[in-house]
């Protein structure tokens, strides 16, 4: 899941994770933790690897990653294909709008001109990462400018399965009905 | 349902031995059906690739259940409700849904599909695997394309833009020389 700084991200990927049993790696706290900072995208991208392969949750959220097309193409070329990949889109004035709201002493404040470099980096990033990922992956784009319940649903519309339940008035007819339904359902 | 409650329980699963816990202190397992929802997610969301359909039977039967299920694991796309042919079947009055059953609730919002035999045809469309079309029509600037636009994320469509095919087939019907000039005919 990537988007720009203050998007979303990191909400969206926690409600996502607990709905649908899957587990969260958020990518820039996995370089904090790996010491990866500074290090080549090719051993950022094995270390990822690596970890991904030592999962034993079925499902795993990686929030912020990819996040150059280098990064992404490097992936996929290591034969990891994401199932799905959300793009948050969330227009710059909307992100800035957000960080008024974010206390200046949370580890997640950004200054306006910081926050402002940042989310022109990402936009420069996504020139190439996009098309690489639209054409490689199933990408889904998300609009998370207005209410977390709208962008969950978009995403949860994604990756939720049919779910079908077959009930009976209870009669001796309906029943029998529904015995037959159930056969050509399955 | 109660199989699956079973075998939780013999495999002794930590959602089992919670299971476990409330029969040993005489309390109904359906008093609690977040337990049971925790079971269907680790089924539905086991991470198997091609398992994408699921059906229910004998849970959520009702509206508090039903609501805990898709507010914790997913959405219920419909209920198939049989019947013998010709039957009434659900009667929804006002907004009072004072029946406990989640019959009533998807009558309401129109989720809940009436079969009395097998037929795929029939069941493809209670699926709404047929398109729901809408238009937007308008003057120049009017905010055709934004309400469209608008109303797509909101309702998980799609925006075909008229004017935006029309230009492409402009683009093939002309030469560099000699562009197409004109609208293009209907057909």
């Amino acid at each position: 899941m990537i988007g720009p700084k203050i998007s979303g991200k990191n909400t969206l990927a926690t409600a996502l994770v607990e709905r649908s049993n899957a587990k969260l790696l958020n990518f820039n706290k996995f370089c904090e933790e790996n010491d990866l900072a500074g290090k080549s995208d090719d051993d950022v991208v094995l270390a990822l690897i690596q970890q991904l392969s030592q999962e034993i949750s079925p499902r795993v959220v990686i929030t912020d990653f990819p996040q150059t097309a280098y990064q992404a193409k490097f992936f996929v070329k290591n034969g990891v294909h994401p199932h799905r990949v959300f793009i948050l889109n969330c227009s710059k004035d909307s992100c800035q709008e957000r960080m008024l709201q974010v206390p200046v002493n949370a580890s997640n404040y950004l200054p306006s001109s910081l926050l402002s470099k940042k989310i022109g980096q990402y936009n420069e990033n996504l020139k190439e990462l996009l098309p690489f990922l639209k054409a490689n992956t199933e990408t889904v784009e998300v609009s998370s400018e207005g209410s977390f319940v709208n962008s969950f649903k978009q995403i949860c519309a994604s990756i939720e399965p049919t779910v079908i339940s077959v009930r009976s008035s209870g009669s001796k007819d309906a029943t029998a009905a529904k015995n037959a339904i159930m056969a050509g359902l399955v | 349902m109660n199989d699956l409650i079973q075998l939780e329980v013999q495999r002794q699963t930590s959602v089992g031995r919670v299971i476990q816990d409330l029969l040993n202190n005489g309390k109904n397992v359906w008093s609690e059906p977040q337990h049971i929802v925790e079971i269907l997610k680790n089924i539905i969301y086991s991470g198997i690739d091609g398992q994408d359909q699921f059906l229910l039977i004998g849970f959520p039967d009702q509206i508090e259940h039903a609501t805990l299920f898709e507010k914790d694991c997913s959405k219920i796309s419909a209920i198939i409700y049989t019947t013998a042919k010709g039957v009434a079947h659900v009667e929804v009055k006002g907004d009072d849904l004072s029946l406990l059953n989640i019959d009533s609730l998807f009558a309401k919002e129109f989720r809940l599909k009436t079969m009395t035999e097998w037929d795929s045809s029939t069941f493809a469309m209670h699926l709404g695997k047929k398109v729901n079309w809408g238009m937007f029509t308008g003057r120049s600037f009017s905010g055709k394309t934004t309400i469209a636009n608008a109303l797509v994320n909101i309702k998980q469509g799609k925006v075909i833009n008229m004017a935006n095919i029309a230009e492409s087939l402009k683009a093939k019907m002309g030469t560099e020389d000699e562009p197409f000039e004109g609208d293009v005919p209907i057909e």
